[in-house]
């Protein structure tokens, strides 16, 4: 169902701080089916030269999906998420925001930016697991994707 | 006392009026006893009865509004008609002229018996009518009141005098100028009418001694009219006695001496006993009313509020003790002061003006209404005052009393509380924060507790033994109850960090929203909940149905096993709206009334009944969020009801 790219391995940027929810992601991400590789960075400024290829991400692909956390180090989720979503280039990546905060102005602002859709990360990991999993799935297999 | 003069005043002004109608009457009809009342007496003459008519009308008119220009055109004209009737008669005597003013209002037929000059009134009368018509005119001029009262007095003195003729048959009394007599009538009605004119101003000029309550007034009062008719009256009796045979001329006046001795004695006597009393009773009063002064100077001397009273210029005319302790000026000192000198200098400018406002409009009132108003020492220093106005009327003009107080301790007092209170709302408002940061960071680790046991016991659950799975499993279950209690903590500091604005809010449309969030929880243990029509209310929609919601769950879960039914209803009293929600449940003793409402204060155990005891909690803080209380009554095993007030706005909203 994947667009043209069928056997190339999918490539997810992980906006995350913390290692142990970085750790969970992989874990959840390695169950999957689908070939991915997993780039993390743990601040706003560091998605951002990842996005953009600047300094030592000078190599770094293209990702097809970014899981962002709300609250980063440096610049954090929502300034990130304005940044994407204000540059032509970058502005079709799906960008999943993957958080603890259930505020409502948190969610409301959040799809003011743009986000392509904001998740609550379930206390329970085996539900974690399941969120991590669907959202993948939805997004690299179910979801049409402009080409890159 | 006034009504009773001008009662007087009107009857003796329409006597006047109608007698001289009458006469008139008399002529035109030709009787003789309206003319001169007994056969052989002088009759009263046409003009006479005319100028009786005049004076009476003219003194009518004085009882007329002063704005009725016509009316105080008529009096006027009247009483110079009067003047001039009075006047030529006078001058056609003296020069002996006949100006044909006598007959020109109707000629008498024949020469009248009484008088060689027909028609024309006799000399007195004129003189009469000249005084009246003057005392008319010059009675409202102030400076002449007096000439106007001493006119009417000879007026009176003449009637007397032509009385006197006729009742004693002294025919050169009543005749004795030149020709023609005055009428017996016209006599009595020239007293009734100077009295009558008296009436006018019964408390100015001649008139205050008649009239005033002082010691001399009452002698005039009493005496002066026996001394005019007691000797009258004897003199007439003993003339009549003498005429009669009845005595001789020495006895007769022995008589009169005697009678009037006696008169006078018993009068005198009666006079000075009423005096003597009044003086009594006034030395009495003087008495009294020297001891209230003395009170009401107690009571400004000792006042608790200084007390000083400013004229209009601003001058201060009185102070009382506290003034001179709160300023620290003498007495002597102050009354060479203006009351801005009491006022710092930045606002004493704008006083001078103040003071004139209040004057134009002077009512009692508090002082700067909503200003916090500073007086200034005799040192220079300053001092928060609260100041109370009132204006009085006194005998030297209206001053103004200036009630003053020193409210420094309360100013330190309120402003310790202010600070108090600042203190207090901001400690509030960051344990809040506290709480809502802290919890919501505390999920974060808490999460990574729960995941990685739960990861280790998905990899590793084979590799391990029993034990290890029940440690496994008690560390996943208190990360989950921590879980919920840091949402419930969450939820608990957002009733007063997230609250919403109150707005007019259907609580019909709130408790049916609580009741569909509880659907599921209502199905499965089939208690039927039912509800009185509630009112529209101004809330925070989103807390009251977290309330309702909280309260009803409550009524479920600690329901009656059999038929658990939950009811909600409400009454109201002027302040406040009251809503109850009555259970059939488990109900709660006495004891723990209270203390159900603290966070995380449970009474049943977690396996009979889950929860973490932050429901009531919750429920207490919104309603206290609202102005409210909440409480329960109850008895164990019947049920529990729980009430909640919401505060009904004052005047502004209704539903």
């Amino acid at each position: 169902m994947n667009n043209s790219r069928i056997g190339a391995p999918i490539e997810i940027l992980l906006v995350e701080d913390n290692p142990g929810d970085v750790r969970l992601a992989k874990e959840a991400l390695k169950e999957n089916k689908v070939r991915n590789n997993v780039h993390v960075v743990e601040d706003g400024e560091s998605a951002m030269e990842f996005l953009r290829k600047q300094n030592k991400y000078q190599n770094a692909p293209r990702p097809d999906l970014v899981l962002l956390d709300l609250n980063l180090p440096k610049k954090d989720g929502r300034e990130v998420l304005a940044e994407i979503k204000a540059d032509d280039d970058l502005k079709r990546i799906p960008v999943v925001m993957l958080t603890i905060s259930k505020a409502e102005e948190d969610i409301i602002r959040a799809y003011d930016l743009h986000v392509n859709c904001y998740i609550t990360k379930p206390i329970d990991l085996d539900q974690f697991m399941k969120v991590v999993r669907t959202v993948e799935d939805f997004w690299l297999t179910i979801v049409k994707l402009p080409p890159k | 006392m006034k009504t009773k003069f001008q009662t007087y005043l009107r009857i003796s002004a329409l006597l006047t009026v109608s007698i001289g109608l009458v006469v008139l009457l008399g002529w035109y009809l030709d009787i003789l006893t309206l003319k001169s009342v007994l056969p052989g007496l002088t009759a009263m003459k046409v003009n006479t009865a005319v100028c009786f008519i005049l004076c009476g009308l003219s003194l009518l008119l004085f009882q007329v509004k002063p704005a009725i220009v016509l009316a105080s055109y008529l009096k006027q004209t009247s009483a110079l008609i009067v003047i001039i009737v009075g006047a030529l008669t006078l001058c056609e005597y003296l020069f002996g002229w006949d100006l044909g003013i006598d007959q020109l209002l109707y000629k008498e037929l024949s020469a009248s018996t009484d008088s060689s000059l027909p028609g024309r009134m006799a000399f007195i009368t004129a003189l009469n009518f000249l005084l009246v018509g003057l005392s008319l005119l010059l009675l409202y001029r102030a400076k002449l009141l007096r000439t106007s009262q001493a006119f009417l007095l000879i007026v009176v003195f003449n009637s007397l005098l032509a009385l006197m003729g006729f009742v004693y048959g002294v025919e050169s009394l009543y005749g004795i100028y030149f020709y023609s007599a005055m009428a017996i009538h016209a006599a009595m009605l020239f007293v009734i009418l100077a009295a009558g004119i008296l009436c006018l101003r019964p408390e100015q000029g001649l008139m205050e001694l008649v009239t005033s309550d002082t010691f001399g007034g009452v002698v005039v009062r009493r005496l002066l009219p026996a001394a005019i008719l007691v000797p009258f009256l004897m003199g007439w009796l003993r003339l009549f006695g003498e005429r009669a045979g009845a005595y001789s001329t020495e006895f007769g006046l022995a008589l009169f001496a005697l009678s009037n001795m006696i008169v006078f004695a018993i009068l005198i006597v009666w006079s000075g006993r009423h005096l003597h009393q009044l003086d009594v009773e006034r030395k009495r009063a003087g008495v009294a009313l020297q001891e209230r002064e003395k009170m009401l100077e107690a009571l400004f001397e000792h006042s608790p509020d200084a007390i000083i009273v400013v004229n209009q210029e601003g001058h201060i005319s009185r102070v009382n003790r506290l003034a001179e302790n709160l300023f620290g000026y003498t007495r002597d000192e102050f009354i060479h002061m203006t009351i801005e000198t009491l006022i710092p200098e930045r606002y004493s400018k704008n006083h001078v003006h103040h003071r004139s406002n209040y004057h134009a409009n002077p009512s009692s009132r508090a002082m700067g209404t909503g200003l916090q108003l500073y007086a200034r020492r005799k040192d220079g220093t300053e001092f928060p005052v609260d100041i109370m106005l009132s204006p009085v009327e006194t005998s030297e003009g209206s001053v103004v009393t200036a009630v003053i107080r020193d409210i420094t301790e309360r100013k330190v007092a309120e402003e310790k509380l202010k600070i108090t209170l600042e203190d207090l709302g901001r400690s509030n408002k960051e344990l809040e924060q506290f709480a809502y940061v802290a919890s919501h960071d505390l999920q974060e680790p808490l999460r990574m507790v729960s995941s990685f046991t739960q990861m280790l016991e998905r990899r590793y659950k084979d590799k391990l033994d029993a034990d290890a799975n029940d440690f496994i499993g008690f560390a996943v279950d208190g990360a989950n109850r921590m879980q919920v209690l840091i949402n419930d903590l969450l939820m608990y500091s957002r009733v007063g960090t997230r609250g919403n604005p109150f707005e007019p809010t259907d609580m019909n449309e709130i408790l049916g929203q609580a009741i569909a969030n509880l659907r599921v929880a209502i199905e499965e243990s089939h208690t039927i909940i039912t509800n009185d029509e509630l009112p529209a209310v101004r809330v925070d929609a989103a807390q009251i149905a977290q309330l309702f919601q909280n309260l009803l769950s409550n009524g479920i879960k600690f329901g009656a096993n059999n038929t658990p039914f939950v009811h909600v209803s409400f009454s109201e009293s002027s302040d406040e709206w009251v809503f109850s929600v009555k259970d059939n449940g488990i109900g709660i003793a006495p004891a723990y009334y209270e203390r159900i409402f603290v966070i995380f204060r449970r009474l049943q155990t977690k396996a009979e009944y889950p929860g973490t005891g932050i429901g009531l909690a919750i429920c207490k803080k919104i309603v206290e969020r609202h102005g409210g209380k909440i409480w329960v009554e109850s008895e164990l095993g019947k049920g529990s009801t729980f009430y909640f007030t919401i505060p009904k706005p004052k005047g502004e909203y209704r539903p």
